[in-house]
């Protein structure tokens, strides 16, 4: 596993428990947003402010969770991602825990993928000149 | 060519939550006519509620269609890049004091 920034970490945490009304304790780095911590649609958006506010950044729609990637024709058929829609989440999201999801890669499982991790390494690269 | 049927459900408690937490960033992710149409009602969290679970609906009845969308008319969805075939959806909502619930089929 990563070092990483241990303020980050936290913060996050403290994000997810917050917005998804967990205990603490339950948010992990590998926990899923959608099936560990029952995190809706309207969670996504509701983390996604929530980081832009303690972290003073702006996250651009798609950049976190890849929204765009999954409207694409090129890569979704009939809620079905296809092995070039695969490859470009694999590249966007590398730790990911890809064995399960591609036994049904559907976008309806994609909720799966997202970890606290994911958006742990999202901000550790983003905020990476500022740690410096 | 198959039915295209999505559905999707936002807790009101939730969607008010949300609302207070972030009326003064809703227009990093709404568009204009969006916002509109969430301060129509006294209490825009349930029109917010509308419109997630509307571009929920949308995109799990059709996931190519994405989040493109604009404000409500009555019960129909107005898209901002308007095809004969993103027209071809309706939409209907459901709406009790717990739970905002958007049905969206191919038509």
């Amino acid at each position: 596993m990563q070092n990483y920034n241990p303020e980050i970490v936290k913060n996050v945490k403290v994000i997810i428990s917050q917005a998804l009304k967990v205990d603490e304790s339950k948010v992990t780095p590998h926990s899923s947003l959608v099936k560990d911590l029952g995190a809706e649609s309207i969670d996504f958006l509701d983390i996604v402010f929530r980081l832009e506010k303690t972290f003073k950044i702006k996250i651009p729609k798609g950049e976190l969770f890849p929204e765009k990637l999954l409207t694409d024709a090129r890569f979704v058929k009939e809620g079905k991602i296809m092995p070039a829609g695969l490859e470009e989440l694999q590249k966007k999201i590398p730790d990911a825990d890809w064995a399960e999801f591609l036994k049904n890669p559907t976008i309806a499982n994609l909720g799966d993928i997202f970890t606290v991790g994911m958006i742990v390494d999202y901000l550790s690269e983003k905020l990476a000149p500022a740690n410096k | 060519m198959s039915a295209a049927f999505g559905v999707d459900l936002i807790e009101i408690k939730k969607a008010r939550r949300f609302y207070r937490s972030h009326k003064d960033r809703l227009n990093s992710f709404f568009s204009p006519r969006e916002i509109t149409f969430i301060h129509k009602n006294k209490n825009p969290h349930e029109n917010l509620a509308v419109l997630l679970a509307s571009k929920e609906a949308l995109f799990k009845a059709a996931p190519c269609f994405g989040t493109g969308l604009a404000a409500f008319r009555e019960h129909k969805l107005m898209l901002q890049k308007k095809t004969p075939a993103q027209s071809a959806f309706k939409f209907s909502v459901l709406k009790n004091k717990k739970y905002v619930v958007v049905q969206c089929v191919g038509i």
